[in-house]
């Protein structure tokens, strides 16, 4: 008699079959164990069993030559897959997988994606990053368990497992699983249920899957377990012959796939996983796991009690009253409740009514406040040290060691001190990290950038991460030598002086000063090829900035010197030049890196660059090309550092006006005024510069003026505005109080004053 | 004389859904339980009895939340049930009472005025002062009585009560017993003694519960009825019940009319019209289901006795304007903004806008 292989259809990431499949196993005592899978992972398997693996952990596999062509299997310790793999290690008996290779389904997910993008635009390139090739079908086991009237899937298999107590063995059990599930295939197949392209591929499937168990009959003289979703049962029986099924496999592409562990998470095991079948509450799992594993032997008043219990100091830790004696109340009213529905044992629906009522004062607000964390989880898998990973993961996992962080799913945040070398070290690791594109810290501090010696950074690691340090290879096998590569190979590619200024500090602040010496060479060369003044002044700001102000870190302070020179000098050469002919964005983007461009060269205190900067602005103001903005911002500098006197700005301010366009003189009094109101206020000269030479015009003159002033006070705001005009309405008289206050001799403010100055930055 | 009595408590009205629930249920019951908890959650929620007798639902929402509160009770845990006026608490309280013990009448309502004496016990003074303190010179309250007999007693809007007073209830739901240090004895509960409280989530001028007696409840909030169309069910079927019990004269069915002022009640509720694309103001009156009921049985009587025997428009319009109008300036304001924006629009309620417009 021709012999058949067991089938134990499950359900993918469901304890309560994970429960009944160790049973079957205890019962069937299998000489060979198959589980569905990509046997890319074969190799893997054997570390399943080692003490340092701790689940949810995923078999990574991905294209050698694109490692962000990838696939994920997941598993978490209640998976039936997970616990097939370790009754076989456990009891030594050959385990395999059996599902079609990784190469193929990548190599096809592959070809797929590139049909689809050809019509289509780039738009969704970005979800196929973290390749996730399977069909959103519904469990069939779940429409099954409905249908039977139970509210959700495990609560029907938690039947089922009864009725195993009840005398039936769970061989029985998963012999009317196939029965079911293969009239309920049929059922679907009639209606038509698949589209073409998802029939053709679970065909593909189950042609490999039917000739690995072929060849393990033909090996293994005992008994030989199959562990597959229940859905592939039907598909295995089919009688079908060596050749019909290489006929349906032969000639399909194929890509050379690598296989490694990666940590996975709760987060991640809630959605839909590439089995097709997505865990929806991974903490009630496996606390429903704990139950059937048997461990601790609770019985269903701890079972209760225990996850109560949990909820309760989740609710605690949200900062409300949940006490003990409630959650005890709680766990009675979960069992009553349980019982009233016929329970042996509460299921989710229960304990979550049971903690409203007795924890939470029917405030489901506040259950919303843990639902995630006690549903879902924040458990993040770690992989055992004898595992041979990647080297960048591991090189990763080395520096997470070192610096005492651990990848965490809930969002958290850290504060550094950079003076610190804990905070140094952790600070470098991010930023190397943020190099090699894997964004797992975020830094938030505005202030941060400016190189004072505290970093806020917010922490959200994420499991496709995983994904981002296989991808990284390419560039090294440590993440310092990656970033560093990362770095370089960006700057070569770079177009645009601001880009590369950008990668000279991310280098520099990543502590990788090599990378940072490369970086300002082809910055040095591209700023002299460039004519692109706004780029330059771009450039040079956040190189004044770690100069000025330091990072905590060593820095090649005389080359970064060097290059803020030779890159204002470029800038003072040329900028009179490169401000003509400006169109309307152009000048804007100009006037705003000006301004800064300004403030930087005054925190620098290079004598001999600032004297030439402002000469360029003198001559700016008298050349009648400049684009006029860029004028009377230079004139308003002028103004502000006391360059010039109040008759030299007075008659440059008239000469700039009168007789030329509105759409010139507008441009030129809205960036000589440009701030606040309360620039105005303060700066009685100014303001009253304006107000003489206003009151001076002929009237023809001064109805052709006031639209352009509109214009160029329409930029403050409305109390603004109105302040404006009481003081100019309050006249000169206010003026002359101020100055009174301002003379009183005070020796501690005299003492104080060459300090303010330099933290004013108004003695430059 | 049954007929005269203005309204029969629930365990009259549905003895015989109570009796022949009661006959074929065969399931355990906790003790002093007329019936099992699952036969309380049929007799709730409607179905049918094991001989076939009908049984009427007495409340049309989640199933999941009575079965919460009648567990709650089966596991001897006092239940509180929350929520907004109109929500049915009390109907409910009315019914869990009736099924589970065959009496709704252990009642205390509480008030501001409540004192301790009401909720503990008192003293027969006459007795007292002839006798001395002794059992038979104790007066006993509906709480005293719950307890001797091992049934549920009801407290009625228990946040309305002073917080003091409240407070006395900690020793008996935790203790289940009643000391009378007086005669230095305790009045032990006896099994199937338990309370339901009824408050209301919303109100002014009610007294937070102190933790300490808060956590001695179970907490199930009744919400109001989430669709419209549930909650039009309600309204009719209740409007039919009520007017029928005080012998109104029969009219046509006005489900399309009851059908309006639910609409109009949720949208002004809601802030927000049915589709969400009006914003709308809301009234100070809380707009409850419960108020839908009375104007719809106010309608009713008005028509019966003054109209042509029809709930119309007309009937109705005097009676929505005085459940929306509770603050003669802002809520008028609310009205009015509602009449023009939407009633005045809208399919088919030109008569609703004309007669609501001849009243304010």
């Amino acid at each position: 008699m021709k012999r058949k292989p067991h089938l134990f259809g499950i359900r993918h990431h469901g304890p309560g079959s994970a429960a009944l499949l160790k049973g079957a196993l205890d019962v069937l005592d299998p000489a060979c164990v198959l589980i569905e899978g990509s046997p890319e992972g074969d190799a893997l398997i054997r570390h399943a069993a080692l003490p340092g693996m701790k689940p949810p952990l995923a078999m990574l596999f991905y294209a050698a030559d694109e490692a962000a062509n990838a696939v994920f299997a997941p598993f978490a310790e209640f998976s039936p897959e997970w616990v097939a793999m370790q009754w076989a290690l456990a009891h030594g008996r050959p385990v395999r997988f059996i599902d079609w290779p990784a190469a193929v389904s990548l190599a096809l997910g592959k070809a797929a994606r590139e049909d689809d993008m050809q019509p289509k635009n780039a738009e969704d390139e970005e979800g196929t990053q973290t390749t996730i090739p399977a069909p959103s079908r519904l469990d069939p086991l779940d429409l099954l368990a409905e249908a039977a009237g139970y509210g959700d899937g495990e609560t029907f298999w938690n039947g089922l497992i009864e009725q195993g107590g009840g005398g039936q063995s769970p061989l029985e059990i998963f012999a009317a699983i196939e029965a079911a599930m293969t009239e309920a295939r049929q059922h679907q197949a009639d209606a038509g249920g698949m589209s073409e392209s998802e029939q053709l591929r679970e065909e593909r499937r189950e042609a490999f899957m039917r000739g690995h168990i072929r060849d393990a009959l033909k090996q293994h003289d005992g008994e030989v377990a199959v562990v597959v979703g229940a859905w592939h049962v039907g598909g295995l029986r089919a009688e079908t012959t060596v050749a019909e099924d290489r006929s349906i496999v032969k000639d399909l592409p194929k890509i050379k796939v690598e296989a490694t562990w990666a940590p996975w998470s709760d987060g991640r095991l809630s959605y839909a996983s590439g089995y097709g079948a997505g865990v929806i509450s991974p903490g009630w799992y496996r606390h429903l796991w704990s139950l059937y594993s048997g461990a601790g032997q609770q019985g269903p008043e701890a079972f209760a009690a225990l996850w109560q219990a949990r909820t309760a100091a989740l609710l605690r830790q949200e900062g409300f009253s949940a006490s003990t004696a409630s959650a005890i109340e709680a766990a009675r009213l979960a069992l009553g409740l349980a019982s009233m529905r016929d329970l042996s044992v509460p299921g989710l629906a229960e304990m979550r009514d049971a903690t409203l009522s007795a924890l939470c004062h029917g405030d489901a607000a506040q259950l919303a406040l843990v639902e995630r964390k006690l549903y879902i989880g924040n458990r993040i898998g770690e992989i055992d040290d004898s595992v041979p990973q990647m080297p960048l993961a591991r090189d990763f996992e080395l520096w997470c060691r070192r610096a005492r962080i651990k990848p965490e799913e809930a969002d958290s945040q850290i504060k550094l001190d950079l003076r610190s070398d804990a905070g140094l070290l952790k600070s470098t690791f991010l930023h190397r990290l943020n190099l090699i594109d894997i964004h797992w810290g975020r830094l938030i501090d505005a202030e941060a950038a400016r190189g004072t010696y505290r970093e806020i950074w917010n922490l959200s690691w994420s499991p496709e991460m995983s994904v981002g340090l296989a991808e990284a290879l390419v560039w090294g096998l440590t993440i310092e030598q990656a970033a560093a590569v990362a770095t370089i190979e960006r700057g070569r590619n770079a177009n645009g002086i601001a880009q590369l200024s950008q990668l000279v500090h991310g280098a520099l602040v990543a502590d990788l000063p090599e990378a940072a010496s490369t970086c300002i060479d082809f910055l040095q060369a591209a700023a002299v090829q460039t004519n692109d003044i706004t780029d330059l002044m771009k450039a040079v700001v956040p190189l004044v900035r770690i100069v000025r102000y330091g990072t905590a870190r060593k820095l090649p302070e005389p080359e970064l010197r060097a290059l803020i020179v030779a890159l204002s000098s470029e800038i003072n050469a040329g900028v009179r030049i490169g401000s003509r002919q400006l169109d309307d964005d152009a000048t804007a983007a100009r006037v705003i890196a000006m301004r800064a461009y300004d403030e930087a060269l005054g925190v620098l205190r290079d004598a001999a660059l600032l004297d030439e900067w402002r000469r360029q602005l003198a001559l700016m103001v008298d050349d009648a090309h400049v684009v006029a903005p860029v004028v009377g911002l230079s004139l308003r500098r002028l103004h502000d550092l006391g360059l010039w006197s109040e008759q030299q700005v007075s008659a440059a301010f008239s000469r700039q006006i009168v007789g030329e366009t509105p759409a010139r003189a507008g441009g030129f009094v809205e960036a000589f005024i440009a701030g606040s109101a309360e620039v105005l206020i303060q700066d009685e000269t100014l303001l009253f510069l304006i107000d003489e030479w206003l009151c001076g015009l002929d009237e023809e003159v001064f109805v052709e003026s006031l639209p352009l002033f509109r214009r160029a006070l329409a930029g403050f705001d409305s109390i603004g505005r109105k302040r404006v005009m009481e003081r100019i309405a309050g006249g000169r008289r206010q003026a002359s109080a101020a100055r009174i206050d301002e003379t009183e001799d005070n020796p501690a403010f005299e003492r104080a004053l060459p300090l303010l100055r330099q933290i004013l930055g108004m003695d430059a | 004389m049954p007929e005269a009595q203005l309204r029969r408590p629930a365990e009259e009205i549905y003895a015989g859904e109570l009796a022949a629930m009661a006959k074929g249920d065969d399931r355990e019951r906790p003790a002093n339980w007329k019936l099992s908890p699952q036969a309380v959650v049929t007799y709730l929620l409607g179905g049918n009895a094991s001989d076939g007798t009908p049984i009427s639902a007495k409340y049309v929402g989640n199933r999941r939340l009575i079965e919460t509160a009648v567990a709650t009770l089966a596991t001897d845990r006092a239940l509180m049930l929350l929520g907004l006026p109109g929500t049915a608490k009390s109907w409910v309280s009315e019914h869990l009472a009736a099924a589970i013990s065959g009496s709704s009448q252990r009642l205390i309502q509480c008030t501001a005025g409540t004192d301790e004496n009401q909720i503990r016990y008192g003293w027969n003074y006459a007795l007292l002062l002839a006798k001395g303190p002794s059992r038979e010179a104790l007066v006993k309250t509906p709480l005293v009585r719950a307890m001797e007999e091992g049934t549920l007693l009801r407290l009625e809007e228990l946040t309305r009560m002073g917080s003091d007073v409240q407070d006395t209830l900690i020793t008996v739901l935790s203790e289940k017993t009643l000391p009378v240090p007086e005669l230095d004895i305790a009045i032990d509960a006896t099994r199937g003694f338990n309370i339901i409280a009824t408050a209301n989530n919303r109100d002014k001028g009610v007294n937070e519960l102190s933790s300490a007696l808060k956590r001695r409840f179970n907490v199930v909030v009744l919400p109001s009825p989430a669709t419209l169309e549930e909650e039009t069910r309600i309204v009719v079927k209740r409007v039919g019940e009520i007017g029928g019990n005080l012998s109104l004269p029969p009219i046509q069915p006005a489900e399309k009319e009851l059908a309006r002022v639910v609409m109009l009640f949720r949208e002004i509720r809601d802030g927000k019209t049915l589709n969400g694309k009006t914003k709308l103001k809301t009234s100070t009156g809380t707009l409850s289901t419960a108020e839908a009921i009375s104007v719809g049985v106010s309608a009713w009587a008005e028509a019966a006795h003054f109209g042509d025997g029809r709930i119309d428009a007309n009937a109705m319009a005097a009676n929505i304007v005085g459940a929306v109008v509770k603050d003669p300036v802002q809520d008028s304001v609310a009205l009015s903004e509602y009449l023009e924006t939407v009633v005045r629009t809208r399919d088919g309620w030109g008569d609703l806008y004309e007669a609501i417009r001849e009243v304010i």
